[in-house]
């Protein structure tokens, strides 16, 4: 993929376009200032964002502009990267992640995941999405009921209810992926993150992950990474569009894909690389 | 800057020439019909009317390019303003074609019957609308805000020219009924004239939403009350 032809020097700011509606959303995470180098390589400089409660919110750019890496800082997945230095500040209901006192597994509890490639255990149906509560103490009497719930929210119970104990690898690629929500939302997590989890799927599959996010975030803040501009377009409220590190533009989806305010949004979205 | 892939670079070309090439008919269209009332050419009056589904067929084909970039492209900021302002200004092209149709059709009739007067605001307020259909296309191949805006404010001197005209055809038609059928064809003449002006604002407006993603038809009225608001 052809790199935007932009000044590498580009001083961390604060993106321009913050419409007033998205600011005055309850915010559910609060990134202030956030740096991260990967050895002396800066792959995040002073992103600012506010990303509200309740809405699905995409991060989009082109490969390498570090949108997967401010995906996996929001439940410190990049602290087992060797050679990381974070700066700045992320809250998650109004909660510093970085504070000593919090316990990463407790965070990766409430902001669940789900990558781009499913990775279902080799186990059935049941136990894939029964492993979290079971690990978290949820009494047995009460598992059942978990699983039901948690494959009803990922649209994936009416198509698996028969065959729950079957093993998960004979499901499709589209309800595999499914299968991770499922077992990413069976520990009522607050915040759902998706690293690109449509990129292996067909149309109709990617489909009904997208219907999935906009029920499923009724309950939870989705913050989702996607290489799709469509899908973003499509799918997400609130578009942020990262370029070499820095946040460009953040703002109401509808406003990012009519008007944008940075140039490097429009070029990029409109599919124009110098 | 150019798109990465050339063949929509080459659509998107391909649909501003086509609205070039239809805005060029049109006002060829009304300076015609105005020159056959003038000079009392029905001849020429009649190959304006005959130009008509030139015009039509070329509405039709902006359509289709601008259906194939939105279903085959999903284009995005200004690409996709520029082809819903295409969408829109060909509507109005389209109208002003039809607009000059009925001027000519006027002009026949007009020819068949001794001259009422010498027409002074007719002239005046052809001229006016003509620059402002040249202006609005001149300012949507420039993609310029600031001479969309010139056509804009031209729109209230047409208008008056009209109700000017209205007033003075009006005593002609009291004095002599006589003079009824003829009076009344020269309104219709302002009339369309004053349509055309309208449709040129239409053009200059889309041209501003094009170039600065703001609506600027409706002061005080806010389009967006859809389910992506308010996030």
């Amino acid at each position: 993929m052809p790199e935007l032809r932009i000044r590498q020097a580009v001083k961390p700011s604060v993106p321009r376009s913050v419409p007033h509606s998205a600011a005055a959303d309850p915010a559910m995470i609060e990134i202030e200032r956030l740096t991260l180098h990967y050895g002396s390589k800066p792959a995040l400089m002073g992103v600012s964002m506010s990303i509200p409660k309740n809405k699905v919110t995409a991060f989009i750019g082109p490969s390498g502009c570090g949108k997967t890496t401010l995906l996996r800082c929001l439940n410190r997945m990049n602290d087992l990267v060797d050679g990381v230095r974070i700066e700045g500040r992320i809250r998650i209901g109004g909660r510093d992640i970085h504070d000593g006192s919090v316990d990463v597994i407790d965070l990766r509890k409430r902001v669940g995941m789900v990558f781009q490639k499913s990775n279902p255990f080799p186990k059935s149906i049941y136990d894939n999405v029964a492993y979290g509560p079971r690990i978290l103490g949820v009494p047995r009497a009460d598992l059942d009921a978990t699983v039901e719930r948690s494959l009803g929210a990922a649209a994936l119970w009416d198509e698996v209810r028969d065959r729950l104990h079957e093993s998960a690898l004979k499901l499709s690629g589209g309800q595999q992926q499914r299968l991770c929500i499922a077992r990413a939302i069976a520990v009522e997590p607050e915040v759902l993150l998706m690293d690109e989890p449509c990129s292996a799927l067909d149309p109709i599959a990617t489909a009904r992950i997208e219907e999935l996010m906009e029920e499923l975030k009724a309950r939870y803040t989705i913050v989702v990474v996607t290489h799709n501009m469509q899908q973003a377009a499509r799918a997400s409220d609130v578009t942020g569009f990262l370029l070499l590190g820095e946040l460009v533009e953040f703002g109401d989806t509808a406003t990012i894909f009519t008007t944008p305010r940075d140039r490097r949004t429009e070029d990029y979205i409109t599919g124009r690389f110098g | 800057m150019e798109h990465t892939s050339r063949q929509y670079e080459q659509d998107l070309q391909e649909l501003k020439e086509e609205i070039l090439l239809l805005g060029g008919t049109v006002e060829e269209m009304i300076d015609s019909a105005m020159r056959s009332i003038l000079s009392r050419d029905p001849d020429l009056a009649r190959r304006v009317i005959a130009s008509d589904p030139k015009v039509d067929a070329a509405e039709l084909e902006v359509d289709h390019l601008c259906l194939n970039l939105l279903a085959l492209r999903q284009p995005a900021a200004s690409d996709l303003r520029f082809i819903a302002t295409a969408l829109k200004i060909v509507t109005d092209l389209e109208r002003i074609g039809d607009l000059a149709v009925n001027i000519s059709e006027r002009s026949i009739e007009l020819s068949e019957e001794p001259p009422l007067k010498p027409y002074i605001d007719i002239p005046r307020m052809a001229s006016a609308a003509a620059t402002m259909v040249r202006q609005a296309l001149d300012a949507f191949v420039k993609r310029d805000p600031q001479e969309a805006r010139v056509v804009l404010a031209a729109d209230d001197a047409v208008d008056k020219l009209n109700v000017q005209l209205f007033r003075e055809l009006l005593t002609y038609m009291i004095e002599e009924p006589k003079n009824v059928s003829r009076a009344l064809r020269i309104t219709f003449v302002a009339k369309y004239l004053e349509r055309i002006a309208d449709h040129a604002t239409n053009i200059a407006q889309m041209v501003i939403f094009m170039c600065e993603g703001r609506d600027v038809r409706h002061p005080g009225v806010q389009a967006g009350t859809g389910r992506r608001e308010g996030v």
